[in-house]
């Protein structure tokens, strides 16, 4: 079955450095940015990219996934993280279109706002 | 009696041995918590599960021990970012660090307002933010 669209991928990992480095459709995977990851019915799983070092040292790449889940009493619950190995034919997607520098996305606080 | 009892006013209800009584030593309650993060990935990994609640309209976050949310990672600097509390939630905005402060993958350049679940990268410190 091929999934396909142009902005979806597998990781690739390359030498950078000495170091193992990963990549999604040709743009470097920063730590914990955010990325999804595709599931056998079709949608599509939010989390964020990290890695693991493994007992020789290289860089395993790893998928965050955080839940906050509804609290039936009046505590606020911590989130649950769950991590695992991103299989290397796991297909991904940037879940954002603009997932570069984030420059301006809100207006200023008026100067009175300001504690 | 006392000079010192001469002085005192005389409200109804109130004792000189009440008036003079030690007070409790009882500590402010705090400010309720309008967040936390959550951290789950630090370079010795001990903080790794540490959450931290959030309290207060402004809090600095970086690896001097004096910040309220102090990192030990050699790679966030002194004081690295600030949290602000503003009416529509709570703003992030990077302090000029050495190695950027990052959310959800992006680099902030200015301050950006933050939302449950986002992920904040500061060196190699990754943090989840909760708001409550």
């Amino acid at each position: 079955m091929t999934i396909g669209t142009t902005n979806t991928g597998c990781i690739e990992a390359r030498e950078v450095a000495g170091e193992t480095t990963h990549f999604l459709l040709g743009e470097k995977l920063r730590d914990a940015v955010t990325i999804e990851l595709r599931l056998s019915d079709g949608s599509w799983l939010r989390g964020f990219y990290d890695y693991r070092l493994a007992r020789d040292r290289s860089r395993v790449p790893v998928f965050n996934v955080v839940y906050h889940y509804a609290s039936n009493s009046n505590a606020h619950p911590d989130p649950i993280t769950t991590v695992f190995d991103l299989p290397q034919d796991a297909v991904l997607r940037w879940p954002l279109p603009d997932h570069g520098v984030i420059s301006n996305p809100l207006p200023p606080l008026p100067a009175s706002g300001r504690p | 009696m006392s000079p010192i009892d001469n002085d005192l006013p005389d409200l109804p209800g109130l004792t000189q041995e009440t008036n003079l009584a030690p007070r409790p030593n009882v500590a402010p309650a705090p400010s309720p918590a309008h967040g936390s993060i959550k951290i789950t990935r630090c370079p010795d990994g001990r903080a790794v599960g540490r959450v931290e609640p959030l309290r207060g309209i402004m809090l600095k976050m970086g690896r001097d021990a004096a910040c309220p949310i102090s990192l030990n990672d050699p790679d966030v600097s002194r004081v690295h970012a600030i949290l602000t509390l503003s009416e529509d939630g709570l703003r992030i905005a990077d302090l000029n660090s050495t190695n950027g402060t990052w959310l959800n993958g992006a680099k902030i350049t200015t301050e950006v307002l933050l939302k449950t679940g986002d992920t904040l990268l500061l060196g190699a410190t990754v943090l989840i933010y909760t708001r409550l």
